[in-house]
């Protein structure tokens, strides 16, 4: 994995990026700690996508896919984050739901995204893979053991990379590196403040525009549709599906960005509230105690939960060179 | 030419009265002109005949036995009403059940929202990496530039 440019900036705190989970991975740590906070995160994030990744047939979590039916055994690493997605699932009645990949690949999502072509051949129309099984997931966790249901095909997404940045700060409060933050392609979380400030200030996405919003511990993912779309024949589509039609979500909203103890809370969280609506999506979100912007297809936003509505402030494009919503972060100035 | 003398009566048997007679005197066309009766219809007169006859007193074994027989019924009766209803209950009881059970373990979707109550610890444990658990925003706007972003990922 290349490191990119590893920069100061003022304070004392310094970032790194490097690409990883088919995404930007940046870290913003103390000056002095910056080289080994890179390589305590790369090494994580590189063990991770070797386990979990679904597109690296080596992987154990293909392996783990290709044995559906039978009982075989696993590493700690992956019964942690089945376990997880499984407590994650029940926490939302199926919502999310980690075991949609056949239906994923069914709908054209069969290889890294970068390497996806905006445009797939209309498939031959057949049964259509099933959702919901994560209920029959048998999980001995002595044994390290899990059998999946024949037919059945695990994909962690969004869930393993907010896990890992909370894994990655794991990691830092142990070595003393703090304050920190690290950010996978927009799923962030910190800990401890920066010097001299009260709060993190940290851009969220709108439909066609960003806001700024003070981070004082915690966590932030956003899920959408603005990236992560193709068409398939003649229909379009995305990557969040809906367990409850086995369809990309339909729901009227365009993104929600949600803040959370844990960044893999909120990524969750974030996808089923999209997943869910924007009135059951706020219910959800208030029910869960966390907060959200949530925006809508149109461009209307609401907030739910504890969103700091009054505490958003419009980023002008001069604060930034990546306006357009991407994963970069910006630079402290 | 003697008549035999009137035996005790017989209410089954008696014939009419003069009084009970439903025909009026003459009416088969020999009453006086100037005399009139309502017409009677043959069914009228056949029921006035019969609601004079009393029902033959049933015996008194034969109806011990009836009434026996009847408490039988009765009694068999609500076993088996009681007996229906029990299984009624019982089998909605255990439908609801297989039924909240299937649901749990098929595929079937959410159809109402999640609550925290069913979270199960997701949203419930705090993160280990914060001292103090849970999160926090700044309840005022930064007023500084962002040091990074969440964006749809």
């Amino acid at each position: 994995m290349p490191v990119a440019d590893a920069f100061e900036t003022h304070n004392g705190l310094a970032r790194a990026a490097f690409h990883a989970m088919g995404t930007t991975i940046s870290i913003l740590a103390p000056n002095d700690l910056l080289p080994y906070a890179l390589h305590l995160t790369r090494d994580l994030f590189d063990e991770w996508e070797r386990t979990l990744s679904r597109f690296r047939p080596e992987s154990e979590l293909s392996r783990l896919n290709a044995s559906a039916g039978l009982r075989i055994s696993v590493s700690p690493l992956l019964l942690t984050i089945l376990i997880r997605s499984l407590d994650a699932a029940r926490a939302t009645r199926g919502i999310y739901d980690p075991t949609v990949l056949l239906r994923m690949i069914e709908i054209g999502y069969d290889r890294s995204f970068e390497t996806l072509p905006a445009r797939l051949p209309q498939p031959p129309s057949g049964q259509r893979a099933r959702t919901g099984a994560w209920r029959e997931i048998e999980v001995d966790e002595a044994r390290l053991r899990v059998r999946l249901p024949a037919a059945v095909g695990l994909d962690f997404g969004g869930i393993a990379k907010g896990l890992a940045v909370d894994a990655a700060l794991d990691l830092f409060a142990e070595q003393g590196i703090t304050p920190a933050l690290v950010n996978a392609g927009g799923d962030l979380a910190a800990h401890g403040l920066p010097p001299g400030l009260p709060h993190w200030p940290v851009t969220v996405p709108g439909r066609n525009e960003r806001w700024v919003i003070g981070l004082e511990r915690g966590a932030l993912a956003t899920s959408g549709l603005e990236r992560r779309h193709w068409t398939q024949g003649i229909t379009p589509r995305h990557h969040l599906i809906d367990p409850r039609t086995g369809e990309p979500a339909d729901s009227g909203l365009w993104s929600v960005t949600v803040v959370a103890g844990s960044c893999a809370q909120a990524e969750v969280a974030a996808k089923s509230a999209l997943i869910l609506g924007l009135e059951r999506g706020a219910q959800f979100i208030e029910s869960a105690r966390l907060g959200a912007l949530l925006v809508a297809t149109a461009g209307v936003w609401s907030a739910a939960g504890a969103w700091p509505s009054a505490g958003m402030r419009r980023l002008e494009l001069s604060e930034t060179s990546e306006s357009s919503g991407s994963a970069e972060p910006e630079v402290l100035e | 030419m003697n008549q035999p003398p009137p035996g005790p009566y017989d209410p089954y048997n008696a014939e009419p009265t003069t009084r009970m007679r439903a025909t009026p005197p003459g009416a088969s066309g020999s009453a006086p002109s100037n005399q009139s009766y309502p017409p009677t219809v043959p069914d009228q007169r056949a029921y006035r005949t019969g609601s004079a006859r009393q029902p033959a007193r049933m015996p008194r074994t034969r109806a011990m036995e009836m009434t026996r027989r009847f408490k039988t019924v009765l009694i068999a009766g609500s076993v088996m009403a009681f007996g229906v209803l029990t299984a009624l209950v019982a089998g909605h009881t255990t439908g609801v059940t297989a039924r909240g059970a299937s649901n749990a373990s098929s595929g079937a979707p959410a159809t109402s929202t999640p609550s925290n109550d069913d979270s199960g610890g997701f949203f419930n444990s705090a993160p280990s990496n914060s001292g103090n658990g849970g999160f926090g925003v700044s309840p005022s706007a930064p007023s500084q530039p962002p040091v990074s972003g969440s964006s749809v990922s």
